[in-house]
């Protein structure tokens, strides 16, 4: 492409590559290149720039006792100011609001509010304003456990919902909820002994590879959003050998589904990473004592904030004193870690777009 | 399947130069990656689009990242007692920082065409080093300032200037409420 020394930065850089560059800059500056020149001025008020730029909200949705705040991820923000997010009040408008589920990208919440007799599902979007109530579905049907799903463009979202049925029964019944339907749908019924805990909320739900997953304290539970059906994927071998009572949850590191343990005996966690997920094979563990390192690399640094953020019978998962040490070494993450008391917890990833479905006509 | 069989490989760039490398080290770039391991056998890799000089710069930041992360790994896997190796892997991740920004102090010309080889041999970690190298170049400069320092030309008229320096007062107004969470519906 290039082989001699280019003279102007628009000459020897497609458009492309030039906006690479600009998503990295500050507000601030996104503002000054606008007056450069034409070209400038065109690329940076592009649409499609803005909706690059437009990672703007990366955090954890915690629930604190009695209301929901958001707690900003401040390391994977690029943008350098930083402002406080306080509560979200259109998820507090009512008293009993409670949120069943948050996609992992575009920031769809799925939550439902009022008393006992009277629920209504919601969907909203907190970074644009949006919320819009969505057709109920059977309630009188206790609920298993819920996941939200946004479609590659964000417009459009799918809701599977799993409930407990009447009696005695060893199965779990199945409802999808497809926003361009705009109504639920009842899937084939799920046959299979599976039991969520009471407490999925606390460790939301996976996305990854087309799949939904949870984990249970059989293994993990994998529903495929478009197939609508569900299959289990045995954990690594080595997982099962010590005591179920480590703190475990699944999450992605690098795009792949990957299971975390925390080793309450020292500040140690193991990790196993799904290295082929069509053949469900295990990657080999890797154990990191995060005592040994500034945790500022990026390679651990994402999974060591989602530890800060996890609950493990109701507590914060990282409250054992053997973590003491770490947070000498890396204050920014004790200030976070002492925010967060445990209780339902949501990775929150948005963007500023809205979403076609929540639009609501007057 | 990749087999282990050839540990270095050669890559040439678009000017005839070869470079061999350890297998492992050009791995760092996913293009290269996915020919070795979809193609499989290639003794030769060409590089059309990078010329040597480039090539060379981009196999040492590779070949620096990839002793970097066998560092790590091979530190993380001897657990010699957790006081007195609380310091110890501190001063390499520094040393990689610091190693990483020498490494971007280069004229505008290489800086540009590094990106355009990362984005090109699909080096993450090199493309986001280069980007926020060519950003923090643009961060507080005013436009004029920035036209001079990449030889821009400006087309626009002192009028039209002036009337889009009235606009950015509300051109990201959007976003950062968004970002304040103040845009309800």
């Amino acid at each position: 492409m290039v082989t001699s020394t280019p003279i102007s930065i628009d000459e020897a850089l497609p458009d492309d590559a030039i906006i690479e560059i600009l998503t990295y800059l500050p507000l601030d500056d996104l503002s000054v290149c606008l007056e450069i020149n034409r070209k400038f001025n065109k690329l940076v008020s592009d649409p499609y720039f803005k909706s690059r730029q437009s990672k703007t909200l990366s955090g954890y949705l915690i629930h604190n006792g009695c209301n929901y705040s958001f707690l900003p991820d401040r390391l994977a923000m690029k943008c350098t100011q930083v402002e406080n997010f306080n509560n979200l009040e259109i998820l507090a408008r009512e008293r009993y609001t409670t949120v069943e589920a948050v996609s992992q990208c575009r920031g769809l919440v799925c939550c439902v509010r009022g008393g006992y007799l009277n629920k209504r599902y919601y969907v909203c979007k907190p970074a644009t304003g949006q919320c819009r109530s969505i057709p109920n579905p059977k309630l009188r049907f206790e609920t298993a456990a819920t996941a939200i799903v946004a479609s590659l463009s964000g417009q459009e979202f799918k809701i599977v919902r799993f409930s407990l049925p009447r009696g005695r029964s060893l199965y779990l019944r199945c409802e999808i909820f497809d926003s361009r339907a705009w109504k639920w749908h009842r899937c084939n019924d799920i046959n299979q002994d599976i039991r969520f805990p009471g407490d999925w909320r606390h460790d939301g739900a996976v996305f990854a590879h087309g799949s939904i997953h949870w984990l249970t304290p059989q293994g993990i539970v994998a529903f495929n959003m478009h197939k609508e059906t569900l299959k289990q994927i045995a954990l690594p071998i080595e997982f099962s050998v010590y005591e179920s009572k480590h703190y475990a949850k699944i999450t992605l590191r690098d795009a792949k589904l990957s299971i975390v343990r925390v080793h309450d005996d020292d500040a140690e966690v193991m990790v196993w990473t799904m290295n082929n997920y069509l053949e469900e094979e295990w990657g080999p563990q890797q154990l990191i004592n995060f005592k040994m390192s500034k945790i500022d690399d990026d390679q651990w640094l994402p999974l060591f904030m989602d530890l800060i953020y996890s609950s493990s019978s109701g507590r914060n998962c990282l409250s054992n004193s053997n973590w003491d040490e770490v947070w000498k070494v890396n204050l920014d993450a004790l200030h976070a870690n002492k925010s967060f008391f445990g209780g339902d917890v949501f990775k929150f990833e948005s963007d500023s777009s809205p979403c076609k479905a929540l639009q609501q006509f007057a | 399947m990749a087999d282990n069989g050839g540990k270095k490989i050669t890559l040439k760039s678009s000017d005839g130069e070869e470079f061999e490398v350890p297998e492992v080290v050009a791995m760092e770039s996913q293009t290269i990656r996915h020919v070795i391991e979809d193609v499989c056998a290639k003794n030769s890799i060409p590089l059309l689009n990078v010329n040597s000089k480039i090539l060379s710069k981009v196999i040492e930041y590779c070949k620096k990242h990839v002793a970097a992360a066998e560092a790590a790994a091979s530190k993380a896997s001897t657990e010699e007692g957790t006081a007195a190796a609380a310091s110890v892997t501190k001063p390499s991740d520094e040393d990689l920082k610091t190693w990483d920004a020498e490494f971007v102090k280069v004229d505008k010309g290489t800086l540009f065409n590094l990106i355009l080889a990362a984005n090109y041999l699909h080096i993450p970690g090199l493309l986001d080093l280069t980007c926020q190298a060519a950003a923090d170049m643009i961060k507080g400069k005013s436009a004029k300032e920035i036209r001079k320092f990449f030889n821009l030309k400006n087309c626009i008229s002192p009028e039209e200037e002036e009337e889009i320096r009235r606009e950015n007062q509300w051109a990201f107004e959007e976003e950062k409420r968004t970002r304040a969470f103040d845009a309800y519906a």
